[in-house]
């Protein structure tokens, strides 16, 4: 009887009609949620997960758009010849560059402004700030068509102010030595903002006591920063320097409206090459391999980048 | 010099307008009627041509590159619309992302597709055909009851951009051949003649050879420095450059194969003579930036009067002597490429597979190439692919350089009949811009070209 006691502290009749209550709503309100998310998980399979599969499974066949469908199964031909192709290996070499030197020289920049930033008692800081955000407002494409015109060899600003003083006219994006250099260059005016952001947001959330103590200990302001804030703005150093990575590594809009790509393939990055391949070769069993390469060392610094996260959060 | 282009038809090519009452008064002319059925007279005067009303309500979708032709017919699509009920959209976009825009829809089989008419230029005529992509217009032509016929076409526009593998694929649309642009009344100039020739020991004149023109190059650009160039190039990766590249290759009697097209020839002693040439020209003849130039930054260079002379588009030419601005307005002429054979180019019309109304698109084909309004756009400014426009006396009379471009139409050549064509340019285009920039040898950028080449046969 649902009245009835049981002696000895085992479940009572009511306790466990509580529990049959407690699972009946619990599997309702567990059904509610997947219910609410379904749509959202429908949209991602349809949207990411398809696209990913059926890549992949491009991939994995002979498919050149000038000869039909989808053709026969190549297993990891098309793997095996991406990674051997010399115009892939420069293509990685070329974004390799690009990214170390992207990031390192934003880095440098960034902490640099934010540390300036982020004095007690800066005047005007919120305007400062407004100036050093403005790039990051501006779309990559608009960006390089600006510095197109800035830095065009006969009718550019950028050529313009060096014969103010004297200095020589440079090919800047058709250079094999200036090219390079050139699209690093723009990268990091137009980049730079990105880690402002996230350098002053960490330098912001610090504890101030630690760097009152180490002053109150004697360490100058250079000391302070050296052993005590640097520390303890690593997390969020390495959250930017993996973000930026992984931007950095996708680099096309920039490569196809200054320079193509060249002179020559001085500047292909691996995504302009994808592109290339896809859309001139029409081969896109290859391109969708090449794709999935890039995939999978994106996936492994964004992995790295989560574990970072989660020490940062944890500690 | 008679002004390339009637004021009160454009007032500057660059800003791309049109006087709209012109259009309407020529369009008057021809008889705008309602109706099932509409007839009116083409330029040959004796066939009438009728346009269905079977489609009324179709929406056509046209992806078009964004530059003169384009505004010209579209400002006559209402007329379009009145004899069919059809309306047509033109998706406006600049040339370099139009081909991967149109591959995806290409390949998306019968019917599926986005574009129901194809603007197709000439080197992707054998892409689209041998992929399946494009129907054979073979049939259609014949049935289009006189207003298509091959007959009105200059021959060579069939080869370079209708014709394939011995079947029709494309309707020639307007032809763009490239040739030597230059200063006419530099030329004509006896005290700029004197000076030259007691600077440099050359006389001034348009020589007959590839040697001798970069040799007058060079020679002005070192006796003139920055005041005046002796050509403003445009040897920006990829096809830019290439398509220039052509011209110096062929005027010196190169290829990029031999020629039953088995074996690449591009790395033969001319081919790599002509890379020479080309090289020596960019780097010491050409404005500074050449080597990245693009068609707006030669275009303005020569438009500030700081070359002598361009090896471009004859729209290049209709461009400068259009702009009001351009301080050689008025002054400049056209001839074949010295060596005698320059890149001819020139877009078609073509139906997809994929078109989602492929019958109503050949209705707007039919209209668009009918000789009447073939004409109207000549007159308007179109360089024409038909023969009758460029034995019109109205049309010649607004352009009198016509018959110079009929010549570099007839004399040039397009690409080597390869199914990768844009494949060919591509990769032509990265060896000879880094052989540009010094990173190669001519004989080293031509054979890693042909090496290339060789796997696209």
């Amino acid at each position: 009887m649902a009245s009835q006691q049981i002696i000895g502290g085992a479940l009572q009749p009511r306790d466990l009609a509580a529990a049959r209550s407690r699972r009946r709503r619990g599997s309702s309100d567990g059904a509610f949620r997947y219910g609410m998310t379904l749509p959202t998980v429908l949209a991602l399979l349809l949207v990411v997960a398809f696209p990913l599969a059926f890549a992949l499974y491009v991939s994995t066949h002979e498919y050149d758009l000038t000869e039909g469908g989808i053709g026969a199964f190549t297993g990891i031909e098309n793997y095996a010849r991406t990674i051997g192709d010399e115009l892939i290996a420069n293509a990685v070499r070329n974004t390799a560059i690009l990214a170390v030197s992207v990031v390192a020289i934003e880095l440098v920049i960034a902490l640099g402004l934010s540390v300036l930033l982020n004095q007690p008692g800066l005047r005007f800081r919120n305007v400062y700030l407004a100036i050093l955000l403005i790039p990051l407002l501006i779309s990559p494409v608009a960006v390089g068509l600006i510095w197109r015109l800035l830095l065009h060899a006969d009718l550019g600003a950028v050529n313009w102010a060096l014969g103010l003083v004297g200095l020589p006219k440079q090919e800047w994006l058709s250079g094999q030595a200036t090219a390079m250099p050139t699209i690093v260059g723009v990268d990091v005016w137009h980049e730079t903002s990105l880690m402002i952001v996230i350098i002053l947001a960490g330098l912001t959330a610090l504890p101030r006591d630690p760097i009152e103590a180490a002053a109150v200990d004697g360490a100058n302001r250079w000391q302070a920063f050296w052993t005590v804030t640097l520390p303890l703005l690593m997390p969020v150093l390495l959250v930017a320097v993996l973000i930026r990575m992984i931007a950095a590594m996708k680099t096309y809009d920039l490569i196809y409206i200054l320079t193509r790509g060249g002179p020559g393939s001085a500047t292909e990055t691996i995504s302009y090459s994808i592109w290339k391949n896809a859309f001139t070769s029409l081969d896109m069993g290859r391109s969708a391999a090449a794709s999935f390469l890039l995939l999978i060392v994106i996936l492994a610094l964004t992995v790295v980048l989560v574990r970072v996260m989660d020490v940062g959060r944890d500690s | 010099m008679a002004t390339m282009r009637n004021d009160r038809l454009l007032t500057t090519a660059l800003k791309q307008r049109l006087d709209r009452r012109r259009l309407l008064q020529t369009s008057g002319a021809a008889g705008l009627a309602l109706g099932s059925g509409v007839r009116f007279g083409s330029q040959a005067g004796a066939q009438e041509i009728t346009f269905s009303r079977d489609y009324e309500g179709t929406t056509l979708n046209l992806l078009m590159e964004d530059l003169l032709e384009t505004t010209i017919i579209e400002e006559m699509l209402p007329e379009f619309n009145e004899l069919t009920g059809i309306t047509v959209n033109f998706e406006k976009v600049e040339y370099g992302v139009m081909h991967e825009k149109l591959v995806p829809q290409l390949a998306a089989g019968p019917g599926n597709g986005t574009y129901d008419v194809l603007e197709v230029d000439f080197y992707w005529v054998y892409e689209f055909a041998r992929s399946g992509w494009v129907e054979d217009l073979g049939q259609r032509i014949a049935d289009s009851g006189g207003a298509i016929s091959l007959d009105r076409y200059i021959p060579a526009t069939l080869n370079i951009v209708s014709q394939a593998d011995g079947k029709t694929w494309y309707v020639p649309f307007y032809a763009y051949p490239m040739g030597l642009i230059y200063r006419d009344d530099l030329l004509n100039d006896e005290a700029f003649k004197v000076e030259f020739k007691s600077a440099t020991g050359m006389e001034l004149a348009i020589p007959d050879s590839v040697e001798g023109y970069v040799e007058l190059a060079k020679a002005i650009t070192k006796w003139k420095g920055e005041e005046l160039y002796g050509v403003a190039m445009t040897a920006q990766q990829v096809d830019p450059i290439v398509m220039e590249f052509c011209n110096f290759l062929y005027s010196s009697g190169g290829d990029y194969y031999n020629a039953d097209v088995t074996a690449p020839a591009i790395n033969d002693e001319t081919g790599v003579r002509a890379a020479e040439l080309y090289i020596d020209c960019v780097n010491h003849a050409a404005q500074p930036g050449a080597a990245s130039a693009n068609y707006n930054d030669s275009i303005a260079v020569y438009s500030q009067g700081r070359a002598f002379s361009s090896v471009s588009y004859m729209w290049m030419l209709a461009t400068v002597d259009g702009d009001e601005e351009a301080v050689v307005r008025g002054k400049n002429k056209a001839a074949v490429m010295p060596g005698g054979t320059g890149l001819s180019g020139a877009w078609g019309w073509g139906i997809p597979v994929s078109s989602p109304n492929p019958d109503a698109g050949w209705e707007y084909v039919r209209w668009v190439e009918s000789p009447d309004v073939a004409g109207r756009r000549a007159l308007a400014g179109s360089l024409p692919t038909q023969q009758a426009p460029y034995e019109d006396k109205e049309i010649l009379a607004k352009y009198p350089w016509l018959p110079e471009a009929a010549a570099m139409i007839t004399e040039g050549k397009g690409l080597p009949a390869v199914t990768k064509q844009t494949q060919l340019v591509e990769i032509v285009g990265r060896h000879l811009a880094d052989a540009v920039a010094g990173g190669a040898t001519a004989q080293e950028a031509m054979d890693a070209a042909a090496a290339e080449l060789a796997d696209l046969l």
